[in-house]
């Protein structure tokens, strides 16, 4: 958006300046190339927004995770406060005994909850 | 909550624009003071010099800020849901006592902004700098309210946080309430429509007066900014309504929600284009005045007329396709 | 307009022959700009896939979970309890969940044990999650043993894998019987790990949840809208905290950028003088200086972006997985699913070419404002 942004500045200061006479011609003036590259940009763009409308097929993801009833995604389960990220104790300061400080990667990956988005 | 990409990227682009403006400020002091075209002493050649970076810098940060507001309004509808009790974009801007000036100063900052880049673009027209003064005036006004706008989009993303529970459009817009926004609501729609329909119309006749005759440019101006009002209320009073298929829902932001087709992302864009450039025709038939821009001004007021129309024929033709399609019955019911 | 088009043609032309002369120079630059655009979308894409797949997946999670707390944490819970609950009005279901962690020696990780409300497995049956099987090596008709509660080793006959289409909620299930399970972690009849309520009306959850609070002091409550948050908020955290880190790669870059537009050589300098002592003027230099900025950034936006995109959505974001993974030897295999919209664009345009773009512009206006004698001259 930026660069249309810049475009559309371009166009606009150049409305007001007198010609100039700087000639390129030829079938591969620079132009002509700029056009090349962008286009093709613009074609994997589009193709990347055609890619985009797939809509895959998250049925069977959905119908386990209803009949099992879960929580929870199964990303970091080195932990075990960290495999049910919903489910686990905000109480607990020190998960696993008053002197553990967090040493698993997931524990850097979950965000303090704030205490008022809890219900109790 | 800061963390948002949308976040993040609109305040680097507020800041960023809060910076170069600020540069762009204390040039315009300068140049008020010493600008003297008459004279051609080395002062004067730094000033014209400079004032080409200070116009691309202002120009540029201004550019920058249209696309802020519409990403001011996408974060907020998108944080909606880390609020409690916020649905949509409402919630997120109720989140805290910064949300509403952030929005109002980034609409108004809008149309100042896009009043300074026609009048830039006018000047740059004219061979002698017509209006240079009119443009570094309005550049003071600009440089603050950068920096007032940069600084309350800061203080709303800085202090929101959560936990809060925040009211959201039902509450805004309901009978209960006793805001602006709730009075504007309850208008009886038959009348808004009627205002509605007339308003834009006048304004359509106007513009297409202008476009034929080359006259009324500054009254199509006032005009345009009324309609901007009338419009923006009207969505409020009965189109939101038409749209959301719903005799209460009033909320003029949940109609950025998918569920509703995007149809605020149709209808906003059309009618603020619209509504600016019709300042700009203001502009450039005021601008006539000058030596230099005695034909050249017209011919932008009518260039720009053309948009303005377009823009409101297509807001308003947008609003009767949503009403028409509407299982909603308002009125005759 | 034709004149107005040839004359933007022109400068591009002339832009590019200008860029063309400095090849190493502003192809380094191109290198570092779609790099920091690649890392700003991939980083932006895979945040957001993630986000959307665990709110569409999790979408059906129970309504309201009740723990209960002994000492701060979370205890079995008596089955009794259930009755009261299914009194409470607007609740219309409510079942004891039970499942738990058994830490796997042979592979060194927890596995998620959990017994299905329906179709559990037959007594001595297991049903395996894909990315557990995988790990194991095993497969329907094997056996698994694990070592119990009691210390007797139970055997358990794999009847089936769960489907790795999902892997993502499922990779270290592995689901037994309610009577297997009991055995296995000697938990007696009458406890639950936790009971999970479907409530008639969503909007009363909140409601019902405060109810159940002052009914059974001791209990946690958690809502499907907090484990909903709670996945938005570390998702976002976790995007935000790498692109704030990303926010020093964009100062150093801008810098580059401003370096790169600032260092003229005494050959480009000498070139601006020519032009401006063959006609052009100040605006006309800006105007190709910006030409070049902008074919530069259009080039790396969209270079950087479709990269990021292919990245993140057809190389399952490689570069992001370790970090993700931390130690967790139960990675699931999971495609994300592509979801742009025109906003999440027009943020990363904001936050990659603006810097860019303002970084070039004092130096832009500085070499074209060059006199063309005093150039000259040198």
């Amino acid at each position: 958006m930026a660069a249309a942004l810049a475009f559309a500045y371009v166009t606009v200061a150049a409305w007001a300046t007198p010609e100039i006479k700087v000639s390129f011609s030829g079938r591969w003036r620079g132009s002509n190339r700029v056009a090349w590259v962008f286009g093709l940009g613009l074609i994997a763009l589009l193709a990347v927004l055609a890619d985009a409308t797939r809509s895959p097929d998250r049925s069977a993801a959905r119908s386990l995770a209803r009949e099992l009833q879960l929580t929870d995604l199964a990303l970091f389960n080195e932990a075990r406060y960290a495999r049910h990220l919903t489910q686990a104790d905000r109480h607990a300061a020190f998960q696993d005994h008053p002197m553990a400080l967090e040493h698993f990667p997931a524990g850097a990956l979950t965000v303090p909850m704030s205490a008022d988005a809890r219900l109790d | 909550m800061i963390f948002q990409p949308p976040a993040l990227a609109l305040l680097l682009a507020l800041s960023l624009n809060a910076l170069l403006m600020a540069v762009a400020g204390v040039f315009a002091v300068r140049l008020l003071r010493h600008w003297n075209p008459a004279l051609a002493s080395e002062r004067q050649i730094a000033l014209e010099r400079q004032s080409y970076l200070v116009s691309s810098l202002a120009g540029l940060s201004l550019l920058v800020s249209l696309p802020a507001l519409a990403l001011f309004v996408y974060t907020a509808e998108r944080m909606a849901p880390f609020f409690t009790g916020a649905m949509c974009a409402v919630g997120s801007l109720n989140a805290n006592a910064w949300g509403w000036p952030a929005l109002i100063g980034l609409l108004i900052y809008f149309f100042i902004a896009t009043a300074w880049l026609s009048l830039h673009h006018l000047d740059r027209l004219g061979w002698d700098y017509p209006l240079i003064r009119a443009k570094y005036r309005l550049l003071l006004l600009l440089a603050p309210g950068a920096v007032v706008v940069a600084s309350l989009g800061w203080l709303y993303f800085l202090n929101l946080h959560p936990e809060v529970i925040t009211s959201c459009c039902g509450s805004l817009f309901g009978a209960q309430s006793e805001s602006v926004a709730a009075e504007v609501a309850s208008l009886p729609a038959a009348q808004s429509m009627a205002v509605f329909v007339v308003t834009l119309a006048v304004t359509l006749l106007v513009g297409g007066v202008h476009l034929v005759t080359g006259r009324l440019g500054r009254l199509y101006g006032l005009l345009s900014m009324v309609s901007l009002l009338v419009s923006l209320s009207a969505i409020v009073a009965f189109i939101s309504l038409y749209i959301y298929e719903h005799p209460n829902h009033h909320c003029p932001f949940c109609l950025l929600q998918t569920e509703h087709g995007y149809a605020g992302w149709l209808l906003y864009p059309p009618l603020f284009l619209a509504a600016a450039s019709g300042m700009g025709v203001a502009l450039s038939t005021a601008s006539a005045g000058k030596d230099s821009l005695k034909t050249l001004g017209p011919m932008q007021a009518r260039r720009l007329a053309w948009v303005s129309v377009l823009g409101f024929g297509v807001f308003g033709l947008l609003v009767a396709g949503y009403i028409l399609r509407s299982n909603l019955v308002l009125i005759g019911a | 307009m034709r004149a107005w088009i040839e004359r933007q043609r022109c400068l591009i032309d002339f832009s590019v022959a200008n860029l063309g002369r400095r090849k190493a120079r502003n192809l380094g630059l191109l290198g570092a700009y779609i790099l920091l655009v690649f890392l700003l979308a991939s980083v932006v894409l895979y945040g957001d896939a993630l986000r959307r797949e665990a709110r569409l997946l999790l979408a059906d999670a129970p309504d309201i979970v009740v723990q209960r707390l002994s000492a701060g944490r979370h205890d079995l819970i008596a089955a009794d309890r259930l009755d009261a609950l299914r009194a409470l009005r607007g609740v219309r279901r409510a079942d004891g969940r039970l499942w738990g962690y058994h830490y796997d020696p042979t592979l060194a990780a927890n596995t998620t044990l959990q017994v299905p409300l329906v179709n559990p497995p037959g007594p001595g049956e297991t049903v395996l999650g894909a990315t557990l099987a995988r790990a194991r090596g095993l497969n329907p008709g094997d056996t698994l043993a694990l070592r119990g509660d009691d210390g007797a080793i139970r055997a358990f006959r794999i009847t089936g894998l769960l489907s790795s289409a999902s892997e993502l909620v499922s990779a270290d299930l592995m689901l037994v019987n309610e009577a297997d399970y009991r055995a296995f972690f000697g938990i007696p009849a009458g406890f639950y790990t936790d009971l999970a309520l479907t409530v008639g009306n969503p909007a009363e959850a909140g409601k019902i949840a405060e109810k159940i609070l002052t009914r059974q002091p001791g209990s946690r409550v958690i809502l499907k809208d907090e484990m909903r948050r709670t996945y938005d908020a570390v998702f976002n955290w976790r995007q935000g905290l790498l692109l704030t880190f990303l926010g020093t790669v964009l100062a150093a870059f801008a810098l580059l950028a401003w370096d790169k537009a600032s260092g003229l050589s005494a050959e480009e300098r000498r070139e601006i003088g020519i032009l401006k002592a063959i006609g052009w003027e100040t605006g006309d230099v800006m105007r190709m200086k910006f030409w070049e900025g902008a074919l530069l950034s259009t080039c790396a936006f969209l270079a950087g972006y479709v990269l990021a995109y292919l990245h993140v959505f057809h190389g399952g974001g490689a570069l992001f997985e370790p970090i993700l993974k931390g130690w967790s030897v139960l990675y699931p295999k999971f495609t994300l699913t592509p979801q742009i919209d025109l906003m999440q664009l027009a943020s990363l345009f904001f936050l990659s070419v603006l810097p860019y773009t303002a970084a070039t512009l004092a130096p832009v206006w500085r070499a074209a404002t060059l006199d063309p004698d005093e150039v000259m001259r040198e």
